[in-house]
């Protein structure tokens, strides 16, 4: 159950931070954002969408994030979310708090990154 | 492809999401099985990947705010309690309406069972509960004559209440009454009402207040200054037309004119509903004999004197007089009791019964929708685990749990209310006279005032947790079993045998217990009532028709008013088509009614200390006739037995063998009253056979019949026997009656069977309600059986395909499952028993030569009970031998 204890501290502090990082690259409707968390942390953390949408609409709500459909040709109607200027001050915050927690966990515990 | 739309907005039910969420939802739930395809999946299992992805999403998309698992101590504020509690039971509305036909079949039971204890509820409080519609109603208390034995009080002679109220220091007023038919006429058709001659004082002692006009003066109390009456207010707008003129008005009464002077309130009942109208007392020279008892009385208690202190003085006053008045009140004192106990005890076991039977019925609609509830938690199992997993607390989900049976807790309560409701105006017909005209009470509808909500609420709430502990115990037991893992493929298996299944079997052995408990005291009533109903009554109460008049007699003695009463009764009735025979009695059998005489037996000298004694009755010729009683010797009266002819008697068989056991009583003489006394002497005539006038389950008493020709009775029930059903011939024998005069009511026409269904009423009462909670009961732990053992064989579904696949014949699986249906029940059969016979005991007061403790009785029901499960059980267990294990391995 070594997943699910990885899941549970992702959604505890860091799931809002994967997410704005993700889209501080470009717009990702959720699917890929999930997608792309699950692959590039090899499957250890998962979203489900059960957890993941709640989670995009708080952001929206906290306007960290927006949402709008977009139509292509030859493409589903499909909504996806751009990193808003408040997003991006909020992961630049987090950032350096997790380099500065990080920084002290590696000279605490002598933890080297890998 | 799969409508994804549809499937989210399935399984999100209670999240209600908007339509751009359902569309973006559905839009990643595509992807999913996309990909799932894409990796070479089947339908099944891309699917099951596609709903996956819906799995931990119950009730977060609107609110996520808890996203992260919920152990934060901040969260458990009380607030925070409460808002979840709140939002469990708008989760739990949305579960409801997602499973109407678990609802409709829990509600159902519920409301059938709280509408039931709501309605009896109802009586039994006002009667049983509620102090009496009376100011201080503590202060108010009857006054009696006390023979001595504790079994039952005497009515009150005047001249003794007379002396009581000058003597007795303890009372601030005290009144007394008589019960009386009135024949009210003058003004529209003659009216036969009933109604009371009283004291002046006892709107006084009652405190209660005519709502239009007066109540009587003290000096109206005086024969003579008697003409003025007080209507109730039912008769007030039946009669009258709610005239607010009434008030000085005149009618005739018993002939005689009356002024109207006042119109009581419509909430006062004294003594009972049916009591419409009051005359003073106006006290005569009959009413002035020390040994005449035939008057109640009250008193309200001083402020301060308690109600011992006034006992004890009542009881001083009466050993006074007895010693002041040897003759008339030899060994009697006076007692009292309060005046709210009044008819309670006798009702008391009654409505105990009820009441406990009712309660029973909802222990086991409690017990059913908790398996109900258990069935339904065993297959939400994967779910708990899967929200146990992301972090809800056993509390969360205990809670979650409890939200589901409070509110069908609630709904099956408000349903009961309903069903009390509507079912007022069958249980008000169903309650028998002796509950319904319960004395100076109002029984009867069901008040939707704080106290039935209340109770209703309290016990909706009751049942609520009681049912939801079953499926909160196995939560509990689950969880803490470490049965938390996401997968959890054996869950439903491990229901069927585990802790869930433990559970299970109690509430089938309590349901059986239970129901078993209900349906004995329903089986000893109805053997009561079958035993009852097999006592020769003494009499033979076909076709006869019943009707009463009224024949104005100032003095109970005679001679009559009208002598030619009997010969006109035969000349106008008699050779009317269809009449068999006619007769005439002052008292009927089974009416409650009768009169008692002291008597001197000629030849016959009593031992010390005993009175010769016997019921008196006033009869027309042709009266035994009509009634089927047989002429065991001698003769009928005869129109020749005039009014100044020979004065002669009829007795009954036991008086025969009481005063003359050795010798032939026709030709024997004796007198009413005392030897001193001047009444004429009465030669015996006729023996009659002995008739149970007191009820099938009275013992018969010594009678004496006089002919009315020479004495007389204000009241003669005219008996006519018919060719064929005597209904049929009631208006033609009431004309004939009528033709005598104007001012004559004809009331109370029924016939002989009727009466006697009434005085099996009260005693077929409970019997009839018993066997209908019996019923529900017995249907409800059938249901209760058959649904558990479904449920069992359907988890044990895959083990009974392994079984077949290895040789297992359908018969050895019939005879596994109901062997293993059956333990619980012989269980709940032994308890059931055990419990039976002590539920026996607490209705033994109601029992007519039954044991509470009949074997047969409790054989037979757990009899019909054991067959009944088991056959609830095979139903089921034939579905299992019919498992085709193919199809249940390949699934694994």
């Amino acid at each position: 159950m070594g997943k699910t204890a990885a899941d549970a501290s992702l959604r505890k502090g860091s799931a809002e931070m994967l997410i704005l990082s993700l889209l501080e690259e470009r717009a990702r409707h959720g699917y890929e954002i999930a997608k792309l968390i699950e692959q590039r942390s090899d499957g250890v953390l998962k979203f489900h969408a059960a957890s993941l949408y709640p989670l995009l609409y708080r952001l929206e709500g906290r306007r960290l994030i927006q949402g709008r459909w977009v139509e292509k040709p030859g493409q589903r109607r499909r909504r996806h979310y751009n990193i808003t200027a408040e997003g991006r001050r909020v992961l630049a915050e987090r950032r350096s708090g997790w380099n500065t927690f990080i920084a002290a966990l590696v000279r605490v515990a002598g933890l080297r990154h890998a | 492809m799969p409508d994804f739309r549809a499937l989210v907005r399935r399984e999100w039910a209670r999240a209600l999401p908007s339509d751009d969420v359902v569309n973006e939802v559905a839009q990643h739930v595509e992807d999913a099985w996309r990909a799932a395809k894409a990796d070479g999946c089947g339908d099944a299992a891309a699917m099951a990947r596609a709903r996956a992805e819906l799995a931990d999403l119950q009730g977060r998309i609107v609110r996520p705010a808890r996203s992260s698992p919920s152990r934060a101590p901040e969260y458990n504020a009380m607030a925070g309690t409460m808002t979840t509690f709140w939002r469990d039971l708008r989760f739990a509305a949305r579960l409801i309406r997602g499973r109407p036909g678990f609802t409709a079949i829990a509600v159902c039971t519920l409301a059938l069972a709280i509408g039931a204890n709501t309605a009896i509820f109802s009586v039994v409080r006002s009667i049983l509960l509620e102090p009496l519609p009376f100011s201080e109603p503590d202060r108010l208390v009857l006054l009696w004559e006390d023979d001595g034995d504790p079994a039952h009080q005497t009515i009150v002679s005047a001249p003794n209440f007379q002396d009581w109220t000058r003597m007795s220091r303890s009372f601030e007023s005290t009144a007394i009454w008589e019960g009386q038919s009135f024949n009210l006429s003058g003004d529209g058709e003659a009216q036969r009402v009933s109604g009371m001659r009283v004291s002046s004082s006892v709107f006084h002692v009652l405190r209660v207040q005519p709502q239009l006009g007066r109540s009587f003066s003290a000096d109206e109390d005086v024969l003579g200054r008697d003409r003025v009456l007080v209507v109730s207010d039912g008769l007030w707008r039946q009669r009258f037309g709610a005239r607010r003129d009434i008030v000085g008005r005149t009618t005739r009464v018993n002939g005689v004119p009356y002024e109207i002077i006042g119109v009581m309130p419509a909430e006062f009942r004294f003594p009972t509903r049916d009591t419409a109208v009051w005359a003073p007392i106006g006290l005569n020279k009959e009413d002035s004999g020390r040994g005449s008892h035939s008057f109640l009385a009250a008193a309200r208690l001083k402020d301060g004197v308690t109600f011992e202190a006034a006992r004890a003085e009542m009881d001083a006053i009466g050993r006074a007089l007895a010693l002041q008045y040897p003759v008339d009140n030899r060994g009697e004192s006076a007692t009292i009791t309060r005046m709210n106990d009044a008819a309670v005890d006798s009702l008391r076991p009654t409505l105990l019964a009820l009441m406990g039977a009712v309660a029973l019925v909802l222990a086991i609609a409690c017990v059913n929708v908790a398996n109900l509830l258990l069935a339904q938690a065993s297959a939400r199992r994967r779910e708990f685990a899967v929200r146990a997993a992301l972090g809800a607390s056993t509390r969360r989900l205990a809670s979650q749990l409890l939200a589901e049976g409070v509110l069908l807790g609630a709904i099956g309560g408000v349903a009961g209310l309903a069903v009390a409701w509507a079912g007022t105006r069958a249980f008000e017909g169903l309650l028998p006279e002796s509950i319904r005209l319960a004395p100076f009470r109002d029984v009867g509808g069901i008040r939707a005032d704080p106290i039935v909500l209340g109770f209703t609420l309290a016990i909706s709430i009751a049942t609520a947790l009681l049912f939801s502990l079953a499926p909160i115990f196995n939560l509990w037991g689950g969880l803490r079993g470490g049965q938390t893992g996401l997968g959890l493929k054996d869950a439903g298996d491990r229901a069927a045998t585990g802790r869930a299944g433990a559970l299970r079997g109690v509430l089938v052995a309590a349901e059986v217990a239970l129901a078993i408990v209900v349906l004995s005291g329903a089986g000893l009533m109805i053997k009561s009532i079958v035993r009852l109903l097999a006592v020769d009554p003494g009499l033979n109460p076909d076709n006869v028709l019943v009707m009463r008049m009224t024949l104005p007699q100032p003095d109970f003695y005679g001679p009559p008013v009208r002598r030619t009463f009997c010969d006109d009764v035969t000349a106008r009735v008699g050779p009317l088509p269809g009449v068999r025979s006619v007769g005439a009695i002052s008292h009927l059998p089974l009416s409650n009614s009768s009169a008692g005489r002291g008597l001197t037996v000629a030849g016959f000298t009593p031992p010390p200390g005993e009175n010769p004694s016997a019921t008196y009755r006033l009869t027309c010729p042709g009266y035994f006739q009509t009634m089927g009683i047989p002429i065991l010797r001698g003769r009928d009266f005869a129109l020749s037995d005039a009014t100044d002819g020979p004065g002669v008697v009829i007795i009954n068989e036991l008086t025969a063998k009481k005063y003359w056991p050795s010798r032939d009583p026709i030709g024997q003489r004796l007198k009413i009253g005392r030897p001193e006394s001047d009444a004429p002497w009465l030669t015996v005539v006729g023996i009659v056979g002995n008739v149970r006038h007191f009820g099938l389950d009275a013992d018969v008493r010594r009678e004496i019949y006089r002919p009315y020709s020479q004495a007389a009775w204000p009241v003669m029930t005219v008996v006519a026997k018919t060719a064929s059903d005597p209904a049929g011939f009631a208006a033609s024998v009431r004309a004939a009656l009528q033709g005598l005069d104007r001012d004559l009511a004809v009331s109370a026409v029924t016939t002989m069977t009727q009466i006697e269904q009434m005085w099996l009423g009260p005693r077929r009462f409970p019997m009839i309600l018993l066997s209908a909670f019996a019923a529900v009961a017995l249907v409800l732990a059938v249901v209760g059986v058959y649904g558990v053992v479904s449920y069992v064989v359907a988890q044990r579904t895959r083990e009974m395909g392994i079984r077949v696949a290895l040789g297992a014949r359908a018969s050895q699986l019939l005879v596994l499952v109901v062997r293993g249906a059956m333990r619980p029940i012989v269980a709940g059969l032994i308890l059931g028993v055990a419990g039976g016979a002590a539920a026996g005991r607490l209705l033994s007061t109601l029992l007519y030569q039954v044991s509470p403790h009949d074997p047969g009785v409790l054989g037979a029901i757990a009899g019909v009970l054991a067959v009944a499960a088991v056959a609830a059980s095979l139903i089921p267990a034939r579905r299992a031998t019919t498992v085709d294990p193919i199809l249940v391995l390949k699934d694994e």
